[in-house]
Parts: C-alpha cells; sequence; structure tokens
C-alpha cells in the first residue's frame, strides 16, 4: 500500500488569495493520501470527519449489520433506514464491514491498520479496539501508528471505567452548569458540544501525530479525555484564576453576559448585540440616526460605572429600537454603524442566507443509499488553491469492502468471497 | 520529538509568527507552543492585547500588564516581542521575521495585514512556503470583512442559539463564549497542521481562511441536514435527547446542585431503577419500553426528579456508575478544582516572574496517558532582543536603535 506520496509541487500563482472562488482547483487537498481507521463512536466522530475535510482516507470500521449510528435520529424523510446524523458525521468517508468478534478477524483488521497512518477510536475504556487488541498489537501491526483514544474521562484516574455521552460529560466537566437562567435548570449546549469538543481536540492530536510520523518515523498514543476537552469551555481563560484569587465563580445568566445584555427581540426574531469597548459611540450615533436614543447621547453614558448603573433603562431602550425592526435590519444597520450584532439564526437562516450562499458554504453531496443529493454544511476552513475535499454524504455500509480489501489490501478474490459467505466480512 | 524530559514535542523547530489577540486565535497557537512550537507573539504598547487588561488581576498586588489571569491562560509556551507595525521599520522587521516562520497567524478585522504589506501576497514573496491563516468573523475581504463580533455574537449567528435551551425560553445561547474555545482555535490549528504536513512533502504554500461564521456552523451536526431535507427545525430540547430517554438533569441535595442521568439501554433502566430505590418502576406498565418511557418522558422526570433531592449529586452519580448507568453530577469550576484527580491532573500552577502564582491548565490532550508540562506566559516584550539576535542576527547597538526609533514599542 503507498500511502502518503507526494503529490507534484505546483507552483500556485495566486495574486490575490481572495479572489479565490475563481481559481481553478490546483492541489487535491493537503493531507490527501493520509489514511485514517475510523473506530469511532458519536464521541469521537467529529475527529475524523474534520480530517476528511482536509483531505484524508477516512475509512469507517463496522460490524457487518451496520454501527449503530445508522439508526440514530433524525431519519430521512424518505427512507427511515437512513440516518442523517450519520449521513452528517461519515460524509466523506468510507465503509468496510467486519466482524471484531470472531477470531478470523484478527489477521485482517491487522492488514487494515497496517494500512493506515493512524487509528482513531472512541468510546468507553473497556469498549476501545486498543483495549480489546492491545496498544503493542496495534503497534506491531503498524509501528509508527499514531494511535488517538477519545474516552468520556480519560484512561486514567478515577473516573476510567464510568461511562457516559455528551450530556454525561457536559455535565462533568463543568460545561452544563453555565447555560440557562440564574433561577432555573442549568442546560447542555444544543447539538452534542461535549462530543465536539473531545472531536476537535482529537482531529489536532491526530495531525500532531502525523506530523511527527511523517518527520520522524514515530508513532505515538495519545488520550483525549472528552471531559477534559469540554473543561476548556468552562475555564473561559480566566475563571480558575477568579476563583482561586478572587473566590469568584460564573453564573448563570440568561439574558446577562460580560459586556451587558446580549440578546434582544426584533419583529421577526432575536439579534444579538453588544457595544464592544470602544463602540458605545457608535450604538448611540446608531440609534440618534433612528430618533431612538432617549437619552443614552449624555455623556455621563461614556462612564461604563453608569452603564452598569442604568443596564436597565438602556436596554428597554434599545429594545425600543430593535423590536421596530427585522433582524436583518438591525443586523446590517448595528455593524453598517460599528456595532456588534449579529442575528441569533435559525436554520432556516443559515440555508438561506445569501452570504453563504455567495460563498458556496452549502453543499450538495450525493447519498448513494437514499439515491439523492443532501446538503451538508460546508468546510470550517477556506483553503484556496485546493480541490474540494468532500465528493459524497456518507457510504452506504460496507460500499468499499471490494476497494479496500481486494484491490488496496490485495486480498484473494476467493478469500474475500468466502469471507463475505462466512459473514466475517 | 521529544525534550529532555520526556515531553512530547512533535512540532519542535516549528516557528509561528503570531498576530492573533484576545482568544480565538491565542487559544489555537497554544496549542502549538504546548506541543512543541517556537511562538513568536508581535505585541505593542500601542494596540495591547485586551486580555493583559480583562481580569482577572492578583489582589493585593501592583498594577502589571504582565500578570493577567486570562492572558497567562491562553499564552502559555510562547515568546512575546515588541513591534510597532505602524511605523515602517516595524513592518519591515516583521516582514524579515515572516521570512524565517513556517506559520503566520492572524486575526485582524479586515484587511489589516495587507494594507501593512503583511498580507499573504507579500509574505510569500519573501517566504514561498509559507503557512498563513486568518479568522475573521465572517470574511478577510469583501463588504462583510470589518464587521465585528466575539464568541456570543458567533454563537447566535451560526445557530448555536437556535438548538440550546428550552423551548419555551428566549435563545439564550451559552453561557461561555464557546466558539473562542472549540471551533475557532481548533479547526484553524487543524487547518494549519494540515498544510504543515503537506508543505513538508511539497505542497508549497498555503493560505487559509477561517471564517468564524462557517467554523461554528459546522458544528450543528445534523440541524441542517434536516432542515433542508424535512423542513422542519430542529427542536431545542433542553437537556432532552432524541434516543436516550430517561435524558436529563434531576435537583440533587443542595442548592443548584443537579444530577445528569442519561439512559439508553434496558439495563441501564434497570440499573436506575434498582439504584433508585424503585423496582415498582420495573413492573410499571407506562416505563416497560424504551419507546412507551420516551411517550412518558415528563411522568418520568418528574418521578426521578421527586427522589434524586435524596442524594448529594456526587454520591447518587458514583452509585449510578458503579450500576453501569451513564451519570454525573452537574459540576461547578470550584468541584473540579476541589478534586484531587482534577486538580492534578488537568490543572497546573505556574509561577510569574514577578511574583504571582497563575492556576492554568495543560492541552486535554495526554501523550501516552500522562499529563502534559506546559511553560509560562511571557511578560510583555520579554523577548524582544533575544528574537532579534537570534533570528535576525541584530547586534545590542542596532536593537537599541530600533528601541530609540519606536519600532519596537
Amino acid at each position: 500500500v503507498s500511502l502518503g506520496a507526494p503529490h507534484p509541487r505546483t507552483t500556485l500563482s495566486c495574486s490575490n488569495q481572495h479572489q479565490w472562488v475563481h481559481l481553478l482547483p490546483a492541489l487535491p487537498p493537503p493531507l490527501t493520501g493520509f489514511r485514517i481507521l475510523d473506530c469511532t463512536d458519536e464521541l469521537g466522530v467529529y475527529a475524523t470527519r474534520l480530517l476528511v475535510e482536509l483531505g484524508a482516507d477516512v475509512i469507517r470500521v463496522e460490524p457487518p449489520e451496520g454501527e449503530p449510528m445508522r439508526r440514530f435520529p433524525p431519519l430521512a424523510p424518505d427512507n427511515e433506514h437512513v440516518s442523517l446524523y450519520h449521513a452528517h458525521f461519515n460524509a466523506g468517508k468510507r465503509s468496510v464491514t467486519l466482524d471484531l468478534e470472531r477470531e478470523e478477524a484478527r489477521a485482517y483488521l491487522r492488514r487494515l491498520v497496517a494500512g493506515c497512518n493512524a487509528v482513531v477510536e472512541s468510546g468507553i475504556v473497556r469498549d476501545l479496539l486498543s483495549t480489546r487488541f492491545g496498544v503493542e498489537w496495534l503497534r506491531e501491526a503498524r509501528p509508527d501508528l499514531v494511535l488517538v483514544s477519545i474516552t468520556p474521562f480519560g484512561t486514567a484516574g478515577p473516573g476510567k471505567d464510568h461511562t457516559g455521552g455528551d450530556l454525561v460529560i457536559a455535565a462533568q466537566s463543568g460545561l452544563l452548569w453555565l447555560s440557562g437562567r440564574p433561577d432555573g435548570p442549568p442546560y447542555r449546549p444544543g447539538g452534542e458540544q461535549a462530543a465536539h469538543m473531545a472531536g476537535l481536540v482529537a482531529a489536532n492530536a491526530t495531525l500532531m501525530g502525523l506530523y511527527d510520523q511523517q518527520r520522524t518515523g514515530r508513532g505515538c498514543h495519545l488520550d483525549v479525555p472528552a471531559n477534559f476537552a469540554a473543561t476548556l469551555t468552562t475555564l473561559q481563560t480566566g475563571n480558575a484564576n477568579a476563583y482561586t484569587w478572587l473566590g469568584r465563580t460564573p453564573t448563570r445568566r440568561g439574558f446577562g453576559m460580560p459586556f451587558g445584555r446580549h440578546i434582544f427581540p426584533t419583529a421577526d426574531g432575536w439579534v444579538a448585540m453588544t457595544a464592544l469597548p470602544g463602540q458605545w459611540p457608535n450604538l448611540v450615533e446608531m440609534l440618534e440616526e433612528h430618533g431612538a436614543a432617549a437619552d443614552l447621547g449624555n455623556p455621563a453614558y461614556l462612564d461604563s460605572k453608569h452603564v452598569v448603573e442604568q443596564a436597565d433603562h438602556i436596554n428597554e431602550v434599545i429594545i425600543g429600537f430593535t423590536s421596530r425592526h427585522s433582524k436583518q435590519y438591525v443586523f446590517h444597520t448595528a455593524q453598517r454603524f460599528g456595532v456588534a450584532a449579529t442575528p441569533v439564526s435559525t436554520t432556516e437562516d443559515i440555508v438561506n442566507d445569501p452570504f453563504l450562499q455567495e460563498r458556496g458554504y452549502l453543499r450538495d453531496l450525493p447519498h448513494a443509499e437514499l439515491g439523492h443529493d443532501l446538503t451538508h454544511p460546508g468546510p470550517p476552513f477556506r483553503l484556496p488553491g485546493r480541490e474540494p475535499a468532500l465528493g459524497a454524504s456518507a457510504p452506504s455500509l460496507g460500499q468499499d469492502n471490494q476497494a479496500i480489501w481486494v484491490d488496496e489490501l490485495g486480498m484473494p478474490a476467493e478469500t474475500f468471497a468466502s469471507c463475505r459467505a462466512t459473514g466475517v466480512l | 520529538m521529544s525534550d529532555g524530559n520526556g515531553a512530547w514535542l512533535p512540532l519542535s523547530g516549528v516557528r509561528v509568527l503570531d498576530f492573533t489577540w484576545m482568544v480565538a486565535g491565542p487559544l489555537g497557537t497554544r496549542l502549538l507552543a504546548n506541543y512543541g512550537a517556537d511562538v513568536l507573539k508581535v505585541e505593542s504598547y500601542n494596540r495591547v492585547d485586551r486580555m493583559r487588561e480583562t481580569g482577572p488581576h492578583p489582589p493585593d498586588r501592583p498594577w502589571s500588564y504582565n500578570e493577567d489571569g486570562s492572558f497567562n491562560d491562553v499564552n502559555l509556551g510562547k515568546k512575546s516581542m515588541l513591534l510597532n507595525l505602524n511605523i515602517p521599520a516595524g513592518r519591515e522587521l516583521a516582514r524579515q521575521l515572516a521570512a524565517v516562520s513556517d506559520v503566520v497567524a492572524a486575526n485582524f478585522t479586515g484587511n489589516r495585514l495587507d494594507r501593512w504589506g503583511l498580507g499573504f501576497d507579500d509574505l510569500v514573496k519573501v517566504n514561498p512556503n509559507l503557512i498563513l491563516v486568518n479568522m475573521p468573523v465572517f470574511e478577510s475581504a469583501g463588504p462583510r470583512q470589518r464587521w465585528t463580533g466575539i464568541g456570543t455574537h458567533v454563537n447566535a449567528l451560526a445557530g448555536i442559539n437556535g438548538i440550546s435551551g428550552f423551548p419555551d425560553d428566549p435563545p439564550f445561547g451559552l453561557g461561555p463564549l464557546y466558539p473562542d474555545f472549540s471551533s475557532n482555535p481548533f479547526q484553524a490549528m487543524a487547518a494549519v497542521l494540515a498544510a504543515l504536513i503537506d508543505r513538508d512533502r511539497g505542497g508549497g504554500s498555503q493560505f487559509i481562511e477561517l471564517s468564524q461564521y462557517e467554523s461554528t456552523a459546522a458544528l450543528l451536526g445534523p440541524s441542517i441536514l434536516q432542515y433542508t431535507t424535512t423542513g422542519e427545525h430542529p427542536p431545542r430540547m433542553g437537556n432532552h435527547s432524541d434516543r436516550a430517554c430517561p435524558h436529563n438533569v434531576y435537583p440533587a441535595a443542595g442548592e443548584d446542585r443537579w444530577i445528569a442521568i442519561a439512559v439508553s439501554t434496558d439495563a441501564e433502566w434497570t440499573a436506575l431503577c434498582r439504584t433508585l430505590g424503585h423496582n415498582d418502576w420495573l413492573t410499571d406498565d407506562r416505563f416497560a419500553t424504551i419507546d412507551q418511557r420516551f411517550a412518558q418522558e415528563q411522568a418520568l422526570d418528574d418521578a426521578i426528579a421527586a427522589e434524586t433531592p435524596r442524594w448529594e449529586s456526587h454520591d447518587l452519580a458514583d452509585r449510578l456508575q458503579q450500576a453501569g448507568v451513564p451519570a454525573a453530577p452537574v459540576n461547578t469550576l470550584p468541584d473540579l478544582l476541589a478534586d484531587p484527580w482534577h486538580r492534578e491532573q488537568y490543572f497546573t500552577d505556574l509561577d510569574s516572574p514577578e511574583g504571582a502564582v497563575f492556576t492554568t491548565h495543560p492541552e486535554p490532550l495526554r501523550p501516552f496517558g500522562a499529563k502534559h508540562p506546559v511553560r509560562r506566559s511571557p511578560m510583555m516584550g520579554e523577548h524582544t532582543d533575544e528574537v532579534l539576535q537570534s533570528l535576525l542576527g541584530l547586534k545590542q547597538d542596532e536593537i537599541n536603535a530600533l528601541y530609540t526609533s519606536g519600532a519596537l514599542g
């Protein structure tokens, strides 16, 4: 298996990087040729999804009956056997099947690992591939292997045998306690953000491992405790010192934020708007232009203490303005005057946002099992001069068995046929 | 690669010229610094990184730019050098440093770097293998290049507010400035690391634009697929889940204390009932199957919430975990600092040269399962002379002249 081969150096003439949308694709994505074995559950699946966006060849290993994620809601409205959750998190990946419960599978797994630069795994410790087969066994298959293990609470310490998904990790890490009304129950960030944080850290871990592998030929084993990853948001840079020095603990604030109330009602939804340091005169100018500034032009408001004391009055004045206009109007007007503001977007707003449409953010990618395209959110970053990394939505179960086992790993056709017959593959 | 003490430092030898400030950019370059990169943080008294003034500040100590509790968390392991980019000599030094760097990172609003002659097109002329990452809220160029926002706005804009919280509440979003600690630093650095890997095998230079809007909207999960296929908004579910029930936080003993419990399987359900002393729920027809439990979610939540206040959250979570039920106390930051394992493994105390002690944290990544060491953040301009001497070969009298001219201020 030839992996990581350099592609021809192209001197890309990029006279203005901002015109990149008009450039013809010149280079493959940066991780082209790097192969990742993806043994993640929902805790780590974003890590490998992000590596796909960079061009890695990510191979998802599934049991012959398919992984549980293929049944996670929401389901496609036209085919209840297709999970949109699965489609999102596995777009651009390949799928092979292997029944790891069977003894014969070991030899095939070994071949697969040998052909991969990295194994990324997630779940509770006892279920990890590296626990079941052994780190040393994986290393023997691939001496320079980058092995990344994402677990709820780490592979050491009192929580190492504990189980939990996004909610439980968000709770343990202190992340969950921070959101909500001061007088109500706390809630977890929507969209499984504790798991996303673990995935983000694990993707970077994998990349640093690959960098070292390419440069020194060494492998590594990197432990990503998901609760530790989520703790980054709990700490918010200064919170640990605020507590140890001053005994201050962050609290749930509802409407409140560091620079005052942060969301305001409009005629058709909500905006997030804040006069950041230095932007107060801009806010006043905007309100004055609309005849809605009341007394906020008074220089007394340039004293931030006065602003805090008069917060309720200020909010009332601002709401008097925002509630008369649409959220798009308030957003654009505020930004034009130099006040930080954004709409509180619904999913519909994002799908229909002309800014994202102009940038081609949403991507329609074919889903083989559905037989039509699905609309996926775009890449999280822009790499001008690179070809798009994704050509398809999520793979069908085992759709790449022939290509990977036979064509790429050289399994004889008879062996492949018998493995399929016996259910090993 | 590793240092003499065995720390895993895969990025040793990588040099980063770091113009980023505030949080999202510096947290990204902090990752690179903590794993071995030589990160040169460019600072100026004309435009002090607000994190040096944000606070908290250690009590009973004189004011100093060097003792901010926030700055010293997000700039671990970096060097700080003074450069005044408003004057040509300062910009020329920046250009020379970019020529000997692998990565340039910036999160200026708009095309500031281009206007200074330090944009990608300018710098790639002096460094044909340069990787430059810029992190605007919207875009690096175009009508929205100067539009501003912080984490709360990006959260709202990218749709996180829209899928968080309770359906009857306003879309408060999240307490923390979430994208600053997640999508933006880590996706920017993922792109930088991939570009570095490819550069080393001949891939050449790379401009990376990380639009914080696009980066954060990538963390919505299947919401966009759901809306575009069904026309339905993904619901705001509070602490509920569409694939586990019961799945919520419940009140525990004490004021504002809660426990999170998430039950996906029949085995976990059985163990939950037994641990709470409610074998009767196991024979209650309302709760017999997962589908029935979903249908009776409110009744089930009420029943559980009537039991949990009898327990301390940590105690009940331990018992549930021993029984095989996913559960955890809803911790506060003080809870984490009071827990011996977390205090030792997830936090690090570092001395400031001026005398304060900072509580900070390593990256949430444990090479070979062990705590990774970190080095303190730099004092303002601490490494200016050292960098100019070692990287640009300047002599002390030349450096002194640059100070006099205002280029280093």
